[in-house]
């Protein structure tokens, strides 16, 4: 397989930079002297780390893959926090975090009832007393939240 | 000089509150070095945003101190299991392991908890007999150099990725050096890569792009990889008494070891890009190439424990003082201290020295205070400190998780933030899963402001030819010798390994 993991992922950097240094063109130019300094030769490093990748990739084509485990469970990982950050964003800290952690504790970590319950009300206390009541953080409400409660108050 | 030196530490015993925060750090600091899935440095990033907001000595004691003691804790799994929790752990369990297989895990780990204590010690020590005679040299620093400096600092961490790797790490340290002109540009009030975004106006959120890159990556590969961290059953992590105290007698018994591999270890952390391993694994070798009987190293000598672990605990000592006086981190935990120590409004730089000596002793001190406490507390708790190493990963992922949005929202209180977690981590899942080094990235990030307003400096100073200086010459010469011997090493390593294949 030519494009792996690694040759995908410098193929990613790549994009990154180029679009970056592409942007700073529009910039006037005090702005875009330092993007130009640090992404010019960060693209030629890439593109020679790029050839790297595609060698030592064409070497290993054809060695056995076997790696559909391990993309399952990455998918499973991402879809948890990204899970997580939306959840917090939609729906605030207060009920996202809670159900997250129940969720990861039951499904995930295999936890029994009891100690996945008492896990979650523990943190959720904990993190209420340092953010809340310590640090004074006005945490974010979410969304929906926000606009269910607005809808309530009128 | 003499009057500062120990009115800080007076200071820092007799104030209940820098003694209780010590404390504080000095648990987490072991339960870390203890638990799987969890580093040094993943550590500071975790707690940066509990010390938002906090005043500058508080907050770097309290950080600084919870580095250090990272390694005193960290070499139970390597003793009892021969699981090191690290690089720098590594050489102790070639010494370590076999003694624990031997029935004599309590005299391995007395010996190695108090020597990794001494060597903290002796570590904040040497940097402090180095503050006089660096004054002078670092006062000399000019923009031009400054500039060059964070130029050199990515190629020394990028260094540490060590052959191929080191083409990565100046990539990834020039990306992160890339992300820190995100935002509006000094010189020309230009908002950059930002558009209409006005939370991206001030930047990047540091402790949102550290947490990002190493701490949500960290617990996805955790979870992908599932398990705890010892096989071996937990009736055998049990330790006596007399047996720790034999150890902790092999220290004192061995003290001229303690003093030259404490030395050697110091002067090593202070080279960036070094790192602790070196540390380690110079001082074992030291150890074997000076001692009677060689023969012994291997099969379980109690000086093959003493020798790495005194070493990669003074590092920590010397490696702060590039960290502090050059804002060049001497390794990658620096670096994230460094970020930290920004956060708190510490600028890193030649003026420490003459405008905040203060705080430069309080870190000394707090290096000395804090290793004492992890021993003292490690030698009455280890017979059940070893059974923290069989937390399984799968239940620390969602709290470092939720740590880390809840960091990455306290720190500027946009929810914004949290979208820039989530794209970071996916650039940081990638860096850790395609065997990109992470560390110059926090570098190149925490650097990147200080080398753009230098260059700016420099270049309307003297102009172009500004790295005609002859300290600028001498910097850009370190950077091509870096280089250079990067190659070079890969090289040899390739037609070795290729001298192998041939022979096979």
């Amino acid at each position: 397989m030519l494009v792996n993991r690694r040759v995908a992922f410098t193929l990613v950097m790549l994009a990154i930079l180029v679009a970056m240094v592409g942007m700073a063109a529009r910039y006037p130019p005090d702005a875009r002297f330092m993007p130009w300094v640090l992404g010019i030769p960060a693209i030629a490093l890439c593109l020679l780390q790029l050839g790297r990748d595609l060698r030592a990739a064409r070497r290993a084509a054809g060695e056995a893959q076997g790696e559909r485990r391990t993309v399952r469970r990455e998918a499973a990982m991402w879809a948890y926090f990204l899970g997580l950050v939306g959840g917090i964003l939609f729906f605030g800290f207060f009920l996202a975090v809670p159900v997250f952690l129940l969720v990861f504790l039951r499904q995930w970590a295999r936890a029994s009832w009891p100690l996945a319950l008492g896990l979650v009300a523990a943190t959720s206390v904990i993190y209420y007393l340092v953010f809340v009541q310590g640090l004074n953080v006005a945490l974010h409400q979410g969304f929906v939240t926000q606009y269910v409660l607005e809808r309530f108050a009128e | 000089m003499l009057e500062t030196m120990f009115g800080t530490l007076y200071t820092l015993l007799s104030t209940p509150a820098y003694m209780g925060l010590m404390l504080v750090a000095v648990l987490i600091g072991i339960w870390v070095g203890l638990t799987p899935g969890i580093g040094g440095k993943l550590s500071i990033a975790l707690a940066i945003p509990f010390i938002y907001g906090w005043q500058a000595i508080p907050g770097a004691i309290f950080l600084l101190t919870m580095h250090a003691v990272n390694g005193t804790s960290g070499q139970i799994s390597s003793i009892m299991f021969g699981v090191p929790g690290d690089g720098d752990d590594a050489a102790t369990v070639l010494d370590g392991y076999p003694m624990a297989k031997r029935g004599e895990a309590g005299r391995a780990l007395g010996a190695s908890m108090t020597a990794s204590g001494v060597g903290g010690i002796i570590g904040a020590i040497v940097f402090a007999l180095m503050i006089p005679v660096l004054e002078p040299v670092v006062l000399a620093f000019s923009p031009a150099e400054f500039f060059l400096l964070a130029l050199l600092g990515i190629t020394f961490i990028a260094f540490l990725a060590g052959g191929g790797g080191m083409l990565k790490g100046i990539v990834v340290g020039l990306f992160g050096m890339m992300l820190a002109t995100v935002g509006m540009d000094p010189q020309t009030g230009t908002a950059r890569f930002a558009g209409e975004q006005i939370f991206l106006w001030d930047g990047i959120s540091l402790v949102t792009a550290v947490l990002a890159i190493f701490a949500v990556p960290e617990m996805i590969a955790l979870g992908v990889q599932g398990g705890s961290i010892s096989a071996v059953p937990m009736q055998t992590a049990k330790v006596s008494y007399r047996q720790l105290l034999g150890g902790v007698l092999e220290v004192p018994r061995h003290w001229w070891l303690v003093i030259r591999t404490s030395v050697i270890g110091a002067v090593i952390g202070m080279i960036p890009g070094l790192g602790g391993s070196a540390a380690a694994w110079f001082c074992y070798g030291h150890a074997v190439q000076t001692s009677r009987t060689p023969e012994r190293f291997g099969k379980g000598a109690v000086e093959g424990v003493i020798a790495p672990e005194t070493a990669s605990n003074a590092k920590e000592g010397g490696s702060l003082l590039p960290t502090l006086f050059f804002g060049i981190p001497g390794s990658s935990g620096m670096a994230i201290l460094l970020g930290a120590f920004l956060i708190l409004g510490i600028q890193p730089g030649p003026t420490l020295i003459s405008d905040n000596l203060n705080l430069v002793w309080m870190l000394i001190w707090a290096l000395v205070v804090g290793n004492v406490m992890a021993v003292a507390i490690l030698l009455v708790f280890a017979r059940w400190a070893a059974i923290l190493t069989f937390v399984r990963g799968e239940f620390l992922i969602p709290f470092v998780l939720t740590m880390c949005v809840f960091g990455s929202f306290v720190n500027e209180a946009q929810w914004q933030n949290l979208v820039v977690l989530a794209l970071l981590s996916a650039i940081g899942y990638g860096l850790l899963s395609a065997d990109w080094p992470r560390a110059p990235f926090a570098i190149g990030l925490v650097l990147g402001g200080i080398a753009e307003e230098s260059l700016h400096k420099a270049l309307a100073l003297w102009g172009p030819g500004f790295f005609l200086r002859p300290l600028s010459l001498v910097l850009i010469g370190l950077i091509a010798l870096t280089i250079g011997w990067a190659i070079y090493s890969g090289v040899r390593r390739r037609r070795a390994g290729q001298l192998e294949s041939l022979s096979t």
